[in-house]
């Protein structure tokens, strides 16, 4: 009886969606308000869950940090119904406020996992507000992230968590890390999940310890997520092509 | 992307940085090259309660209609953004455009109770205007204020330049007009325009009135200083609510306000004549709207907004006359899935039940009363028009249809309450717990669990209560403890639970709400010595606002504690609602005589209303 339940037809849908501008001070448990109220308006014949305050069966990714931009976030929706995916966009942009853009819309695959047990890695874009503010000039930045990553054996840092401090490598949580000397930027691709979850803001902050720099501000940095992935470190696929 | 007035170091370091960010959805954005007027609509609280209030969104929605208009919204900003801006010199701006509000031609404030009265001192300051009307010219915004307080407007009309009595829907495009004629004209000056702006109804431009005082300290004269201006300010209304404007697309906000649901009106005005009730007088007579409009505004609404709850809006519902219908439609016709109905200020009758039942989770929910008064003689005296017999049997078929958590909401300090009337509400909460255990043993789970808070009572202008003596906080405090001594006495005093207000706030907005002119400099000194957010506890300091008091030579007995006379002239009296003056003295000696007054359906009382030809004093009595 159970397992007959289980296997009824779920129909799952998959937004790729931007986060920019003012809405990123908008902390994640009012970002998901938004997005329920959002996808009411919009009529799509979302699934709710039983019993005596139904709601909605919708799933984010991973929270953004509040002044954390993205421009690939995920979130997942069950319907009852099919809508075609250009539809369901359309409906959904008009719905949305500036700084929030529906990207794409696709229904995933019977056997996919949702979004928020599926990822494992994130990219980032991380730059300076003031770059000469850190008193290094640019190459000096690249030589430091070529002996700080690529050339390292370990990046043993002290990871603080809300109860206690634990020594954690890096080194194999990074899946990439590279400086732009044209946009001072770098980017990134960090282990991301329930097991490790690497934020871009510690990476930087170990490289500048790194450089005998002093933690960097957050005040002075801005962040964009680019996307989010699934799979293992060497296979890594883009949520968004889980089709 | 907009840009935002307060840098990013300032939004990472406050507490909830969206609420200063705009960008809500249905927030209106014009081009503010193409627009004549600018107004800035303002709750002088914290963004969460601003954006529940109702009111302004429909004068929102309103203003916005106009092409020449556009109008945005400011909130008080918290203490932690304020030190900020102080610091920083940052100008307080709108949300919308994020531009300083010096620049508005309008700010619009929004008076729904005393305590906020230095948070309009704060907007000002923060604004970079001067505090009193007289030493802001030709450059700054108009200063309107509207809502419930500006019915005695006399203890902050110094820092306001116009206050508008009555329903703002009315007169509000006539003063536009005007303004707008007025600024174009390249020759536009202030004092003009507010000469002009004080012949419109509804419209009061304090500093074209002058109060002189008796020796008593009581007023002597209140006069216009012009022949043609109007010496009485005639409260406006809406004759007809179907076809007042109303909210077509609520802001939404992105964080959880205090009303996060859908506000529909149901009707305007209340026919119980409750005599401590300022809201039942300034709001007669009372005005419905049709089923047919009331559908169709939920329906848009429920589908603009993506709320997952629609609440109906009234100050008594259940007098609603077609709720059954409305219900009907909301609970099988226009409620999609997820979307809930939720409905206050219900009198507890079987009906209401019904219907709650139908929409609460009866397990989890409380059922709320508010006989407001524990004995009969005392809810006579307030006119509440309830019986024993009504509570307690409505909390008998509460309890038997399931619920098991009731509150009771009462006033103490009613003028003319004895302790013997202190001492009835425990001993009533007692018979409604003893309801609860006529149900038998095997039928009941557990214990139930019956809360009394009781309010302070604060006599308001305009209510039949408006002479009445106050308290000093300490005898308040006798009165609760006596409630709570009592109450340990009751028999079924482990299912009772009591609750009650603070006692100095309750002195304070007593002060402003009879208060006059004098009281100006008093307000200003306490915002100058950190005065602001009052309504909340952990900013409030009655210390600051005695020693204010003191500096400025108000009386706390002359403003609080002393009986006026019926004869007096007192500060409000050159407001007209059309409910006379006449009548409210009939009622003080109804009260005094604990006489009931049937509601407006039974029987006219002949309070004036009527003279406004619409609502209850034109439809048929049954």
């Amino acid at each position: 009886m159970l397992t007959a339940l289980r296997q009824e037809y779920v129909l799952r849908a998959r937004i790729k969606f931007t986060k920019e501008g003012p809405v990123t001070y908008v902390g994640h448990l009012d970002f998901m308000r938004f997005f329920q109220k959002c996808i009411k308006r919009t009529g799509l014949p979302i699934r709710y869950s039983e019993g005596f305050n139904p709601h909605q069966i919708m799933s984010f990714a991973s929270p953004l940090g509040v002044s954390v931009a993205s421009t690939g976030d995920y979130l997942d929706i069950d319907l009852k119904e099919h809508v075609s995916e250009a539809e369901a966009l359309d409906l959904l942009n008009a719905n949305l406020v500036d700084g929030v853009k529906a990207i794409s819309f696709n229904y995933l695959p019977d056997d996919a996992v949702k979004c928020m047990t599926a990822v494992t890695a994130c990219s980032y874009i991380v730059g300076y507000k003031d770059f000469s503010s850190l008193g290094k000039s640019e190459s000096e930045i690249t030589a430091g992230i070529k002996s700080f990553y690529i050339d390292s054996e370990a990046i043993n840092i002290e990871k603080e968590t809300k109860k206690s401090v634990r020594s954690v490598d890096l080194k194999p949580l990074i899946y990439q890390l590279s400086f732009d000397e044209n946009t001072k930027e770098y980017t990134m691709l960090l282990c991301s999940g329930s097991v490790e979850n690497i934020k871009p803001e510690l990476v930087v902050d170990s490289f500048h310890k790194f450089l005998g720099l002093e933690e960097a501000n957050r005040l002075n940095l801005y962040i964009t997520r680019t996307d989010m992935y699934t799979g293992e470190a060497d296979s890594l696929i883009s949520l968004g092509d889980i089709k | 992307m907009r840009k935002l007035a307060l840098p990013d170091h300032i939004l990472m370091q406050v507490d909830k940085p969206a609420r200063y960010v705009g960008n809500e959805f249905n927030a209106t954005i014009k081009d503010k090259d193409s627009i004549d007027i600018r107004i800035a609509m303002c709750f002088p609280d914290v963004y969460e309660i601003g954006m529940s209030h109702l009111g302004i969104q429909i004068l929102y929605a309103m203003f916005n209609k106009r092409e020449d208009t556009w109008c945005e919204r400011v909130y008080s900003p918290w203490p932690d953004l304020h030190k900020l801006m102080k610091e920083e010199k940052i100008p307080l701006f709108a949300l919308e455009s994020q531009d300083p509000l010096k620049d508005f031609d309008i700010i619009g404030i929004t008076l729904q109770y005393e305590m906020c009265y230095t948070n309009i001192l704060q907007i000002l300051d923060l604004s970079g205007l001067a505090l009193y009307s007289k030493d802001r010219g030709n450059d700054d915004p108009i200063i309107i204020a509207g809502g419930p307080c500006t019915y005695n407007p006399e203890p902050i009309a110094d820092f306001l330049d116009i206050c508008y009595i009555g329903e703002g829907e009315v007169s509000y495009d006539a003063l536009l007009d005007l303004y707008k004629a007025h600024k174009n004209s390249g020759h536009y000056n202030k004092q003009d325009f507010l000469k002009e702006a004080a012949k419109i109804p509804g419209i009061y431009v304090p500093s074209l009135y002058t109060v002189e005082y008796n020796d008593d300290g009581t007023i002597k004269e209140f006069k216009s200083i012009y022949e043609d201006i109007p010496s009485t300010i005639e409260r406006v209304l809406v004759t007809n609510l179907d076809e007042a404007p109303y909210i077509t697309k609520p802001i939404i906000p992105f964080i959880r306000p205090i009303q996060d649901r859908v506000v529909l009106e149901i009707q305007r005005g209340c026919i119980r004549g409750c005599r401590f009730c300022q809201a039942g007088m300034i709001y007669r007579p009372n005005r419905e709207k049709s089923v047919e409009v009331l559908k169709a505004q939920a329906e848009e609404l429920l589908k603009a907004s993506g709320h997952e709850e629609i609440s109906l809006s009234s100050l008594s519902s259940s007098d609603y006359h077609d709720l059954g219908p409305l219900m009907d439609f909301l609970m099988d016709d226009c409620l999609s899935e997820g979307v809930n109905v939720s409905l206050p200020s219900l009198r507890i009758d079987a009906f209401s039940l019904d219907i709650m039942k139908k929409v609460q989770d009866v397990r989890k929910s409380s059922i709320t009363f508010a006989p407001e008064a524990g004995s009969q003689r005392m809810r006579d005296v307030i006119n509440k028009g309830l019986t024993v017999e009504n509570i307690l049997d409505g909390s008998s078929k509460a309890f038997n249809l399931g619920w098991q958590k009731v509150k009771l909401y009462f006033m103490l300090g009613l003028p003319l309450e004895t302790d013997e009337d202190a001492k009835a509400i425990p001993q009533l909460a007692n018979s409604v717990c003893a309801k609860y255990y006529e149900i038998p043993k095997d039928q009941r789970v557990g214990k139930c669990q019956v809360t009394m808070s009781t309010s302070f009572f604060v006599p308001k202008p305009f209510t039949p209560f408006q002479w009445a003596p106050m308290y000093e906080p300490g005898e308040y405090l006798r009165r609760a403890k006596l409630v709570n001594d009592t109450m340990k006495e009751q028999i079924n005093q482990k299912s009772m639970r009591y609750e009650w207000h603070d006692a100095d706030i309750t002195v304070l907005e007593g002060i402003f709400a009879r208060g006059d002119r004098r009281l100006a400099a008093a307000i200003k000194d306490a915002y100058e010595n950190g005065a602001v957010f009052d309504a909340w506890n952990e900013f409030f300091s009655m210390d600051r606002w005695l020693e204010a008091f003191e500096r400025n030579n108000i009386s706390l007995d002359f403003y609080a504690y002393r009986q006026r006379d019926l004869d007096e002239i007192l500060p409000w009296d050159f407001i007209d609602i059309h409910v006379s003056k006449e009548f409210m003295k009939r009622e003080w000696n109804n009260a005094v005589a604990a006489s009931v007054t049937p509601n407006c359906k039974v029987r006219c009382s002949g309070c004036g209303a009527n003279c406004f030809k619409t609502g209850v004093c034109v439809e048929s009595k049954n």
